[in-house]
């Protein structure tokens, strides 16, 4: 078990951006800044949740500190036998020998993930073999007890993906990524292919592997409700910068970014009209292209609170009352809305 | 890792098909298979080549005479009618024929071939033949299907040099279709391995790759083909031409096959399997040969048995331009170069046969492909 | 906004109720397929009424989608076959039955868009990208209403301004590719309001787009029906949508209903078990945060081998105690509350928790 106040791994200033190209010479037209500048540092043991809607680099971002996108700048740094590695500039080959097996990643359709045309055993032995760690019998024998820590059955193995159904397949791609028995896992958006019913028993199997195993995890959804529950503490992103991060419970409650609590309020409830919050904030407009951002705080052209000081200078991510850490220019002033505080009904502000 | 118990027993008799459903106990290969079977015309196409091969591939024994052997006095003989009723008007449980007559056109002066009702000859299996052949180190003296001598059997009829041409286009189909798979075979290799590096690498590699592509696509084929045969010297081996026709036919075609094996290198590549390999510490020599290469194979077979049909027609061509295969081999298109001249026709109509032999063998490749390529993806739309 | 249209919802069957716009009477529709015909939908019956939402929420493979495109005679045939029930739509003079028209037939074309519209979850598949966006209104406009291209153009940019699009006018001479997601899910909505249809099939609206788009869809959505009086039918499998927006909600299971009810009702009081399970099973905002979820055991399983009895048998909780092998049929517990459970029943009522 990993002493909780260590930190597994830790990113500073990180940027990856893509060149746009076009035309016959590929000249590029335009730079889009997927990740933009993150800090942020995990735990080891906890679930770090990173939510943010479509195209705010949050996938970037997971694939980045996987090493599947190489950086443009700044550092992510990974613990590997208690020693803090840089692995931002690491050969394909070093990680290969000293990193992988440690990460693994979760993706979110678990039908892309495996390969059709593998057997159930042969996707999951793929990290085994890769790393040589089992072989022949033992090798089964690894693959068995895998399929049974994931709920499901040994003759499993003999299957291919196409005949289970897809909260099973997710199944598979665990027991995949436990393999090689990693200490952090990446899960980008691990639920969001999946049947509302199959949902929970995803969430939960990830949660009971975490404490089984002495797992972190960084959990990357677009869905607040469910990235609030398997979440120790919650990052959100918007336009490749994180805006406020915080425990969890606190983010939810009280929101100290605008961006939060429109995200929050935008989140539609199963539940019966009188229990429903009586005012919702509907953001106006869409998310800027990330090739082209805003000058001054990202949010400024969406946010209700906007002031003339928003358009000019950039909010720095800095510590609040509540105990978060949030990129506003009013964090503390503004009495932002939550969720869960009171019921599902907080008073308007 | 501990001994680790079932996550949750509940959840553990999660419903796992159970194989009521056929599709689901399948591999990805089995369900290629169990698809094509379901295209009746797919099917079709792949049993009537099985049946063209097994019928030209061992052509010494099927074919009633051997290779260019010239029956003297039977110059010109229309295709014999293979007959159950004798003339007497009873049913013959063995076909026969009847023996050949020669008689002179009253008008013309042509000679003619009538059938002699007075000779009988039944048709039989495993009869000898004058000589004994070799194929593949089987030495015999047996034919398929013939009669006994002297009477003749002429399927097809003869050629103006009075050879069998049932029995040449046994010998022709071999050659004929052989070309196009050895070509295509080539241009397998060839395309594969440059679409998977041009995928695969990408940027620059990948442009010139593709742009070499083009321009090579770009020119004409037949007068490309002429001008490469033309250069194949004269001294050569009948085997040896017979070779350099084929590498001259997959100069061509392997091009089109890079661009189908680069683009599904491309789409394979975005595939999360992929990222899940390199994840899991995949060096690139495992993606492409456990990943990428597997996953193209499938669209590599479709595409390539689409392509064997203009491999085929353009040995034809050639041969028939008389650039091709050269005498003494045959091949479909030496034996259409006797059908070049109107008149012949008119008189000799039963020389135009290998054309409808290679209309079924170009159909039933077309069949094939196209129940292969909708079964090559067994998870659209099942 | 507020959610004080109460006013035209939860009045069905009794009294001074808004107008009937559609019925659909027992519908049975299938697909043949290589490993034999799939039962999409069975036995579906509904209505909706002027002014009203109805929700239809149910998982992959419940038969929503399905039921929706039959409405329209949009379920591609072959290998699509309707095998009965009826789907009466009135107009102010006429009832048509849509399943006894022809597939392509005139009278259904002038049924689609003018009577009935739809929208979709992707609006790039729905819209061409060849054309600008005020010449795909236009066209539509053109092909029901007599009017020239001026007037038809100037109606083009009132609808766009009507649901919400920032600079109509521009908008009105762009392509669909130059739009955002929420931007071009406003455009086919104003598609679907040209003609000023009674009822709008809205299928899966909002799934593709973000949560702050699509508060912004629904509200629109809510707006406009207030405003104009539409029936809306809701496909969705996002049970908070439905809550949202819905008046009166259809829960589908396996191409049966398996509850209906208001919207109040339903989530105050679900009934059937797999209507409960699938709200318990939804994170709660106000559980402790790395708690178990409460989950339904299984997946949905494959339409090819559904169970004799009831759908959810295999799944269900309180199978042991009750036949799986009969079919339940729906039970009305409380005034338009209806499930399709044997608990429900005089027979099984102590077999209920």
């Amino acid at each position: 078990m990993p002493d909780p106040d260590d930190i597994l791994l830790a990113t500073e200033d990180l940027r990856t951006h893509f060149a746009v190209r076009r035309g016959l010479l590929r000249r590029q037209v335009a730079t889009v800044r997927a990740v933009d500048g993150i800090d942020l540092s995990i735990k080891g043991g906890e679930t770090l949740g990173l939510v943010g809607e479509s195209g705010c680099g949050k996938s970037t971002l997971g694939r980045t500190i996987t090493r599947l996108e190489h950086p443009t700048g700044g550092s992510v740094g990974f613990r590997v036998d208690n020693q803090m590695l840089d692995i931002t500039n690491l050969s394909q080959n070093h990680l290969r020998r000293h990193v992988r097996r440690h990460m693994n990643m979760i993706f979110q359709d678990p039908l892309s993930s495996l390969n059709a045309r593998m057997s159930v055993k042969s996707v999951i032995a793929e990290p085994l073999v890769l790393h040589r760690a089992a072989r022949g019998k033992e090798l089964e024998d690894r693959v068995a007890q895998l399929l049974t820590t994931v709920g499901l059955q040994p003759h499993h193995m003999q299957r291919f993906p196409h005949a289970f159904s897809g909260g099973q397949r997710q199944r598979i791609a665990i027991a995949r990524a436990l393999a090689l028995q990693p200490r952090f896992i990446v899960c980008d958006e691990p639920v969001s292919a999946l049947d509302a019913s199959v949902r929970a028993q995803i969430l939960n199997l990830l949660m009971q592997l975490q404490q089984q195993f002495g797992l972190t995890y960084l959990f990357i959804s677009h869905d607040l409700a469910v990235v609030r529950h398997v979440s120790d503490r919650i990052a959100v992103m918007y336009l490749g910068q994180i805006v406020e991060r915080g425990p969890t419970v606190a983010i939810c409650q009280t929101p100290q970014h605008p961006y939060t609590e429109a995200l929050l309020s935008a989140i539609p409830m199963p539940v019966a009209r009188h229990e429903r919050r009586s005012k919702r904030i509907v953001l106006t407009g869409d998310v800027p292209n990330p090739a082209s951002p805003p000058p001054g705080c990202r949010f400024a052209p969406r946010c209700p609170y906007r002031q003339q000081i928003c358009d000019e200078e950039i909010p720095e991510l800095k510590p609040t009352r509540q105990g978060h850490t949030a990129a506003c220019h009013f964090a503390d002033e503004l009495e932002l809305v939550g969720i869960g505080k009171t019921g599902a009904q907080p008073t308007t502000a | 890792m501990a001994h680790p118990e079932p996550a949750n027993p509940r959840e553990e008799a999660a419903h796992v098909p159970s194989g009521k459903t056929e599709a689901a106990a399948y591999s990805y290969w089995g369900l290629i298979w169990w698809r094509y079977k379901r295209n009746r015309i797919g099917v079709v196409g792949g049993i009537a080549l099985l049946l063209l091969y097994a019928l030209v591939l061992p052509a010494e024994l099927t074919a009633p005479y051997p290779l260019n052997e010239r029956h003297t006095g039977f110059l010109d003989v229309p295709p014999q009618f293979i007959r159950f009723i004798s003339p007497d008007g009873r049913f013959s449980p063995r076909p026969f024929v009847y023996g050949l007559k020669q008689e002179r056109d009253p008008e013309t002066l042509r000679r003619l071939y009538v059938p002699n009702e007075e000779e009988i000859y039944p048709l039989r299996l495993f009869v000898p033949g004058e000589e004994s052949w070799t194929f593949l180190g089987l030495t015999w003296d047996r034919h398929l299907l013939g009669v006994e001598s002297p009477g003749k059997l002429f399927l097809l009829g003869t050629d103006t040099q009075g050879r069998d041409l049932f029995s040449q286009l046994l010998y022709g189909g071999r050659i004929s279709l052989t070309v196009g798979l050895v070509g295509v075979a080539l241009s397998l290799v060839l395309g594969g391995i440059v679409g998977l590096i041009s995928g695969y690498l990408g940027g620059i590699v990948d442009d010139l790759i593709q742009r070499g592509i083009e321009v090579m696509i770009s020119f004409p084929s037949i007068p490309l083909w002429i001008a490469l045969s033309a250069a194949i010297p004269a001294e050569w081996n009948s085997i040896q031409v017979f070779f350099g026709i084929t590498v001259i036919l997959s100069s061509i075609g392997w091009g089109g096959l890079a661009r189908v094996v680069r683009g599904m290198t491309l789409s394979l590549q975005n595939e999360d399997y992929v990222k899940a390999g390199r994840i899991n510490g995949a060096t690139t020599w495992w993606i492409v040969t456990r990943h990428l290469f597997p996953g193209t194979l499938s669209y590599m077979i479709v595409a390539a048995t689409l392509a064997i049909p203009g491999m085929i027609l353009g040995e034809t061509a050639l041969s028939f331009l008389g650039l091709g295969i050269q005498p003494p081999m045959v091949s479909w298109g030496v034996l259409l170069k006797q059908a070049q001249d109107i008149t012949v026709l008119a008189h000799k109509p039963w020389l135009i046969a290998p054309v409808f032999f290679l209309t079924v063998a170009v159909l039933s490749f077309n069949f094939l492909g196209d129940g292969l390529r909708d079964a090559a993806d067994p998870f659209s739309g099942q | 906004m507020e959610h004080s249209r109460v006013h035209n919802t939860n009045n069905n069957g009794r009294g001074g109720q808004p107008r009937l716009v559609l019925e659909v009477e027992d519908l049975y529709v299938s697909f043949g397929g290589y490993r034999g015909r799939t039962r999409a939908v069975n036995g579906v019956s509904f209505q909706i009424h002027q002014g009203e939402i109805l929700g239809i929420v149910g998982e992959s493979g419940c038969g929503k989608s399905v039921t929706a495109l039959s409405l329209l005679k949009l379920v591609p045939m072959p290998p699509g076959r309707i095998d009965g029930g009826t789907i009466s739509l009135h107009t102010d003079d006429t009832t048509v039955d849509v399943t006894a028209l022809a597939q392509d037939s005139r009278e259904i074309r002038a049924i689609r868009g003018r009577q009935i519209s739809m929208i979709f979850q992707e609006p790039m598949r729905s819209l061409h990208p060849m054309f600008s966006i005020g010449d795909q209104i236009v066209e539509i406009l053109l092909q029901h209403f007599a009017m020239n291209r001026r007037q038809a153009l100037d109606k083009a940019v009132a609808l766009l301004e009507r649901v919400g699009l920032p600079e109509p006018a521009r908008v009105v001479h762009e392509f669909p590719h130059q739009l955002s997601g929420g931007m071009r899910q406003r455009v086919m909505i104003a598609i679907a309001l040209a003609c000023e249809p009674q009822l709008l099939v809205a299928d899966e609206p909002t799934t593709a787009l973000d949560v702050t788009i699509q508060a912004q869809i629904l509200e629109l959505l809510q707006a406009l029906q207030a405003e104009m009086g539409l029936a809306v039918m809701l496909i969705t499998h996002d049970m908070g949508v439905v809550a949202e927006i819905a008046d009166r909600v259809i829960v589908m299971y396996l191409g049966e209903i398996v509850e209906t009810a208001s919207v109040d009702q339903l989530f105050t009081n679900p009934q059937h078990p797999y209507t409960q399970g699938l709200l318990r099973s939804i994170p709660n905002w106000t559980d402790q945060p790395k708690t178990p979820l409460h989950s339904l055991a299984g997946a949905v399983p494959e339409l090819l081998d559904l169970p004799a009895g009831c759908v959810f048998v295999e799944r269900c909780p309180f199978a042991d105690k009750v036949p799986g092998l009969r079919k339940p049929s729906l039970i009305e517990t409380e005034p338009g509350h209806f499930v399709k459970c044997w608990l429900y029943t005089e027979e099984f009522v102590h077999a209920r928790p």
